[in-house]
This record gives C-alpha cells, sequence and structure tokens, in this order.
C-alpha cells in the first residue's frame, strides 16, 4: 500500500474511531462510575480497574502490533507498514504510562503498597463497563494512530506530486 | 443507583485520591494527545503549503527566463 492511499483510507476511518469512542466512553464512564456497586472487598478502589485494565490491554495491543509490523517492514519493506509501526509506538508508550500510574494508585489503598505484593493476586471484577472503557480506549487510541500516520505522510510526502491533489494543502 | 449525594460520589468511599487520581491522568493522557495529534497535522499542512507556495513561486521565477 502507498502511503497516499493510507493517507485515504485513515480518512475513511477516522470519523467512525470518534464516534465509537465518545458512544462507548459516555457509557462506560457511566456504568463505571455510576451503576457499577461499591466491591465488597476492595471498595470503591476497585473503579481504578475501569482505567487501569482498559490501558493495560490497549497498550499490550499497541506493542503487540508495533512487534507485528516491525516484522512486516523487515520481511516486505513496506513503506505503509512502517509509518504505522511508528504511529502506533507514541499511542503505546502513552497507554502503558496511564496503567503504570493507575496500577500504583491501585495498589496503595488495596495492598498497602504502590505495586500489589505477589500473594495479592488479582481479583476479577469484570463486566460491561471493563469492556466499554476498553472498547472506548481502543476506538480512541486507533483515531489517535489514524490521525498521527495523516500527518506522518504529509511529512513525509511533501515533495511529491499526489500531495497537491489534496484539497486541504492547495495553496490559497 | 449506588451513591447518595454528590459528596458521597466525591469521596468514592475514603478511596477518593486513588481513583480520581487515575482518572484524572487517564483523561488528561487522551486530551493531551488529542491537543497533540490536532497541532502535529496543522503544522504538517502549513509546512506543506508553505513548500507548495515556495515551489509555485520559484516555478515562475522559472517561466519568466
Amino acid at each position: 500500500m502507498s502511503p497516499a492511499a493510507l493517507y485515504h483510507l485513515a480518512a475513511r476511518w477516522l470519523p467512525a474511531c470518534w464516534v465509537l469512542a465518545a458512544v462507548s466512553g459516555t457509557l462506560g464512564v457511566a456504568m463505571s462510575l455510576v451503576f457499577t456497586p461499591t466491591d465488597g472487598q476492595q471498595g470503591d478502589a476497585m473503579r481504578i480497574a475501569f482505567v487501569h485494565l482498559p490501558a493495560l490491554w490497549v497498550a499490550g495491543a499497541a506493542w503487540g502490533m508495533v512487534a507485528a509490523g516491525a516484522v512486516l517492514d523487515r520481511l516486505r519493506n513496506e513503506r505503509a507498514a512502517r509509518l504505522l509501526t511508528r504511529a502506533i509506538a507514541p499511542s503505546g508508550a502513552l497507554y502503558t504510562f496511564v496503567a503504570l500510574w493507575s496500577g500504583a494508585l491501585w495498589s496503595k489503598p488495596v495492598h498497602g503498597e504502590w505495586w500489589p505484593p505477589p500473594e495479592a493476586g488479582h481479583a476479577a471484577a469484570t463486566g460491561w463497563a471493563l469492556a466499554l472503557m476498553t472498547l472506548s480506549f481502543a476506538a480512541w487510541a486507533a483515531g489517535a494512530v489514524l490521525h498521527r500516520v495523516r500527518s506522518m505522510v504529509l511529512e513525509d510526502e511533501r515533495d511529491n506530486a499526489w500531495a497537491l491533489q489534496l484539497d486541504e494543502v492547495n495553496p490559497r | 443507583m449506588n451513591w447518595n449525594s454528590l459528596a458521597d460520589f466525591a469521596e468514592m468511599g475514603g478511596d477518593a485520591m486513588y481513583v480520581w487520581g487515575s482518572w484524572a491522568m487517564a483523561a488528561a493522557a487522551l486530551l493531551w494527545e488529542a491537543a497533540v495529534l490536532l497541532q502535529r497535522r496543522h503544522i504538517a499542512l502549513d509546512e506543506l503549503r508553505q513548500h507548495l507556495r515556495e515551489t509555485a513561486a520559484w516555478q515562475e521565477v522559472d517561466d519568466a527566463r
């Protein structure tokens, strides 16, 4: 796939990502903070799980895709794969940071330490809230990646003629 | 419904600092990402426009020769 094709493909998928992120995010926040009952063991600190786990999963998925993209880049020398991989990496780092931050803030009130002791285990109280927050984070991250990759194509393709055909960049 | 009052909700069963600290950082990270993305696209488009304007200007100089 050429960078130009990737640019237009990303434009086509972007609105769906933002809408999905907004809708599932709104429902997810309501489920997480208002309708989910207080946990019997961990109290309201359990509500940190609704940002911690989605951030963790999205970060893990992002790093998985970076690895896959790097392999694809090596094997096929595909420019679009290289751009996409570079676009995913910052999101992976950001969600990793959110996961570490919220993980520490979750562990402290529950286990008394900023990092859970090995014997603590992980009482999983999943449900719609968790699923919706994950979907929301994932859609937001996908939107961010698509948006970022479009900027990268613009930056990379500054000298190429196809850029002249984009409405957004025609000189005024 | 889980909460009796707004104060009850804000207090988060005594874990307000941890719960809101996590949620606020997550929200801040997502919004910061959006701001950086918009700014980056804006700069990329601006530079591209500038580049096209300069090349167009040079083209006119070339044509005049």
